[in-house]
Parts: structure tokens; C-alpha cells; sequence
């Protein structure tokens, strides 16, 4: 499962937790969120400026 | 706290038997006030606490604005200085125009945001988690009651209170990124909000009152950095005056297109090219010819 990092505001999203807040279920990988995904909690950064942090 | 001044003022309404005038002065006054806490929910709502948010929720809920933190951050930051944000002004756009686009824009767009964040979660919108409508609740409680104690008499106090309110959020709005556009980068992508999208003030009246809201450029850049870390860039976009100054002049039109239209056309990333300017379409002819010598 891997991570992916907000540059702007350190929010992370991490596949294996999900976000459950948002709506997206445990397991949901990072390239299956929406196409006009965005930072929940900044909103000024896109799906594509993520930055995938580490993976296990 | 917030709270409190409105059945305060109610109250004051309720056994005092004041003239319109009073009447009305108390409902605008208090209106203000509450005008202010919705920028203390301003900033609550842009911290990632679940008590900030419910804080929040709670003292944007006194003016009946609930779904102000979900539109705000996820609407008007995403979308700033772009035709498509309801809460960013046009050039040529006066502010009594601008209101009346502004605040239903703001219910629209909130509400079809969180309805998406529903929907996903396998929710009905109309649910306990709608995180708008648990502050519209606490509203109807608040207001309800005090018509309960206070009788029917207070309802216009209520309504003139939460007009005002309304409109010195979207004063500042107004002034905040008037005319300013983001370039596309992209087809349908619109570049970083970058500092020379929003206008700033650095006066210190409004600094004490609006936590440095008026730095208003570092905020979009870095919506969750601290208020009180707000940088102030030099050679940004600035207004003619503190915050409060700009609502007078923003209340007579001609007044404040005259001061800013050549101030907006002055910027460096602009330097008159109307192309970069987020204009009023209904008023994009009429720029065009009276600015043509910029070009
Ligand atoms: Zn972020």
C-alpha cells in the first residue's frame, strides 16, 4: 500500500486507512480517487502535484 | 461568546421599547459583530482539529452561515480568481451586483460539495453528518428560541442581523481578489493561486480585528498556515486603504471602479492587457473600449 503527501500541507493518504471522513474505503489506492480529487484539507493542491511518500 | 451578544441584543430589543431607528441601528450593530465571528469561523474552519471545526460550525451557525467552511475551503480556495468562483469579484462588477451572485453561489456550491462527499460515504444528503446542515440546526435552535423568549416581535432584528453579517463577509470578498484572474496552464486546469491573485492590506486596525486576514495573498498561497504567521510580501497587489476604508469605497461603485480599475490595470502581471483580468461579461465591451490605451 503506498502513501501519498499534500506538498503544500503535509495531508497524507494513506491506501491502506482510506480517508473515511471523505468518503474513500480502506484499500482505495491513491490513482483510483477521483480525477479532480484535491487536497481535503488545503484545497489548493491537485491529484497530480501529490507526492508519493513511501510504500510498504 | 457570539452567542451571547445576540441574546443580548435581543434582549435589549425585548424590553426596551426602542423606535425604528433604534430598532434598526441595534440590529445592524449586532449584525457586525456577528459579522465578525464569521471571520473567527473563518479561521477555525481552516484548522484541521475536529474541535476547531465544531467550533466553527458553532459560531458560524449564529448568523445562520453554516455551510460557509465548506464552501470556503473547498470551493472558494480551490477556485479564487477564476470566473467560475462565485466569491471572487469581477472587474466592473459593482458590490451590490456581486452580493446578489455571491451568496446564492456560495449555498449552490457548498451544498454540491458535500453532497459529492456524501454520496461517496453511501449517505443521503439529508443526514446527520452534512456537516452544513448540523450548523443550519444549530441556528434554527439559537434563532428559534430567542423568537420563543423574545416573541414574534424580534424576527426582523434576526433578519436585518443576519444580513448584515452576510454582507461584511462578502465585502471583504468583494475586495479581496476584485478583477484578479488566474491564467490556465493547462485545457481546463487553472495555474497555482499565487500571490499576486488577492489584494492585501497591512493596516493595523484591520490587522487587530481581521487576524491578518487582509495578508490576504500568503493565505491562498498557505491556507493552513497560522494567522498569526502571515507573511506580508512586498510589491503585491494592495489596496488604497485598511479593510474597513475599502468596504465605504466599495459601497459607491464609481467611487471604487474609478480608484481600482486603474490600480488592477497598473499591476505588473497585468500591465493593461484586459486578457488578464477577470471581467464582468456583461461589462466586457464597455472595459474593453475604455481601456484600450492600456494596450
Ligand atoms: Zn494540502
Amino acid at each position: 500500500m503506498t502513501k501519498h503527501q499534500c506538498p503544500e500541507c503535509a495531508y497524507t493518504y494513506d491506501a491502506s486507512i482510506g480517508d473515511e471522513y471523505e468518503g474513500y474505503l480502506p484499500g482505495t489506492l491513491f490513482k483510483d480517487l477521483p480525477d479532480d480529487f484535491f487536497c481535503p484539507d488545503c484545497s489548493v493542491r491537485f491529484k497530480i502535484d501529490f507526492i508519493e511518500v513511501d510504500s510498504i | 461568546m457570539h452567542f451571547i451578544v445576540l441574546i443580548a441584543a435581543a434582549w435589549w430589543i425585548s424590553i426596551n421599547q426602542l423606535d425604528w431607528w433604534g430598532y434598526l441601528s441595534l440590529s445592524i450593530v449586532a449584525g457586525n459583530i456577528s459579522g465578525l465571528g464569521i471571520n473567527t469561523g473563518h479561521e477555525l474552519g481552516h484548522k484541521k482539529g475536529k474541535f476547531e471545526k465544531t467550533l466553527a460550525k458553532l459560531v458560524l451557525a449564529v448568523p445562520f452561515y453554516g455551510h460557509f467552511t465548506i464552501d470556503h475551503n473547498q470551493g472558494h480556495h480551490r477556485d479564487v480568481a477564476t470566473p467560475i468562483d462565485g466569491s471572487s469579484s469581477r472587474m466592473g462588477e459593482n458590490f451590490y451586483a456581486f452580493v446578489c451572485r455571491e451568496i446564492p453561489a456560495a449555498i449552490t456550491r457548498s451544498f454540491k460539495t458535500e453532497n459529492i462527499r456524501l454520496q461517496r460515504r453511501k449517505q443521503d444528503f439529508l443526514c446527520f453528518d452534512n456537516q452544513i446542515f448540523q450548523s443550519y440546526v444549530i441556528s434554527t435552535i439559537l434563532q428559534g428560541s430567542i423568537i420563543v423568549m423574545f416573541g414574534l416581535q424580534i424576527i426582523p432584528f434576526l433578519f436585518i442581523h443576519n444580513i448584515f453579517a452576510w454582507l461584511q463577509l462578502s465585502s471583504a470578498n468583494y475586495i479581496e481578489h476584485y478583477g484578479l484572474l488566474r491564467q490556465k496552464d493547462g485545457l481546463d486546469h487553472y495555474e497555482r493561486c499565487k500571490p499576486h491573485h488577492s489584494w492585501n492590506s497591512n493596516h493595523v486596525f484591520s490587522n487587530l480585528v481581521l487576524f491578518h486576514l487582509q495578508r490576504h495573498s500568503d493565505h491562498h498561497t498557505h491556507p493552513t498556515r497560522r494567522y498569526q504567521s502571515l507573511k506580508s510580501y512586498d510589491d503585491l497587489p494592495s489596496l488604497p486603504n485598511g479593510y474597513l476604508g475599502c468596504y465605504l469605497v466599495a459601497y459607491i461603485p464609481w467611487l471604487w471602479f474609478y480608484i481600482m480599475d486603474k490600480k488592477l490595470l497598473k499591476l505588473s502581471h497585468i500591465n493593461g492587457d484586459l486578457s488578464k483580468v477577470n471581467l464582468d461579461p456583461r461589462k466586457k465591451m464597455t472595459l474593453i473600449k475604455k481601456y484600450q490605451e492600456y494596450n
